[in-house]
């Protein structure tokens, strides 16, 4: 599926999915050295736990690993792939926000917590299911909409869990000069 | 080397850790973390959206969390949650982006620290918040023994439930 499309629907539409599965993405790219290198790059991180075993062995891990808070990047499906259209211009990264049918064309992520669990290690592939928790309709100043409250529980090709996130995103309708 | 949950008291500060943002970097971050969304690397997509800049992700703030964490706590530390992650305010193009924290709960019994971690860009000016549970080793305990999540043998590793 592509995640990029915001389904549009009526607040009851949203309401009626809450408990259930929404989505089920696959991450493009399995955990590999050259990504977890550009990482470190960007943010200039210096820590030997993710490119050297030994290292890494001395701090608890069975070999070198990710860093924790890569989960989305690992979790996040392609943007563009063989049989899918061609990207449409200012696209959003392709998580499953934008799946539940709700009016409003805005969104805004408020809040998230994430608990870590199995570490990633290279070649671990990541899936994330994304339960649909919670509808709260609210009026912000930056306009009319309502809270989706999303459960998405990433795990490795073995079923392990390795994270699970709890996130909280506004979708609204922009009030006019907000 | 790790800190052991021996040398933690509660009010010690975490950090700071810093990184200077430029259009450069945010692209540097962006193709990392793989949020291509306009508004992390374009200044004029970002200000029609009412920014003043281009500015950094929730990834962006979880890492810098994580990297302050870990420069704190030493390889041995290990995070294990983010709490009620919230952006405040924008991490632009031009800013100096600083990590630190406090400790706000020691456990020795389970080794478990709470840290209130948040990214400034001025003393004055937060854009993150966040709460971490992270632990650390005991300076008596065989720590690294009973951490290990062995897959050596080929068995599948136990989901892991706290």
């Amino acid at each position: 599926m592509t995640a990029f499309a915001m389904a549009h629907g009526t607040w009851e539409d949203a309401e009626r999915l809450v408990g259930t599965v929404i989505a089920e993405l696959s991450g493009a790219d399995a955990v590999n050295d050259a990504m977890v290198r550009h990482q470190l790059e960007a943010l200039e991180w210096d820590s030997p736990v993710f490119t050297d075993d030994d290292a890494a062995r001395a701090a608890g891990y069975d070999g070198r690993i990710a860093p924790f808070s890569m989960y989305l990047t690992f979790g996040m499906p392609a943007y563009w792939k063989p049989g899918m259209p061609s990207l449409p211009p200012n696209s959003l990264a392709p998580f499953a926000f934008g799946a539940v049918p709700a009016p409003g064309s805005a969104m805004l992520a408020t809040q998230t917590s994430v608990e870590f669990h199995d570490p990633m290690r290279p070649g671990d592939r990541l899936s994330a299911t994304w339960r649909l928790t919670g509808v709260t309709r609210k009026r912000l100043s930056l306009g009319d909409g309502g809270f989706l409250d999303f459960e998405v529980a990433y795990r490795n090709q073995d079923g392990a869990l390795v994270a699970l996130e709890r996130t909280s995103v506004f979708r609204y309708d922009p009030e006019p000069g907000a | 080397m790790s800190r052991t949950i021996e040398d933690v008291s509660v009010g010690d500060p975490v950090g700071p850790v810093s990184i200077g943002l430029s259009i450069q970097r945010l692209v540097m971050i962006a193709a990392a973390n793989r949020d291509f969304a306009p508004t992390h690397h374009d200044a004029a997509v970002a200000r029609a959206t009412g920014a003043d800049g281009a500015y950094t992700n929730m990834m962006f703030v979880m890492a810098m969390m994580e990297r302050a964490v870990q420069a704190w706590g030493g390889s041995a530390s290990r995070l294990r949650a983010l709490s009620s992650v919230r952006m405040v305010a924008f991490n632009r193009a031009g800013d100096t982006v600083t990590c630190r924290g406090t400790v706000t709960a020691v456990d020795t019994e389970t080794r478990e620290v709470s840290l209130e971690l948040w990214l400034e860009t001025e003393p004055d000016r937060r854009t993150a918040t966040a709460a971490a549970r992270v632990t650390l080793p005991s300076a008596a305990s065989a720590f690294r023994g009973e951490e290990r999540t062995s897959r050596q043998d080929g068995s599948k590793p136990a989901i892991r439930r706290r």
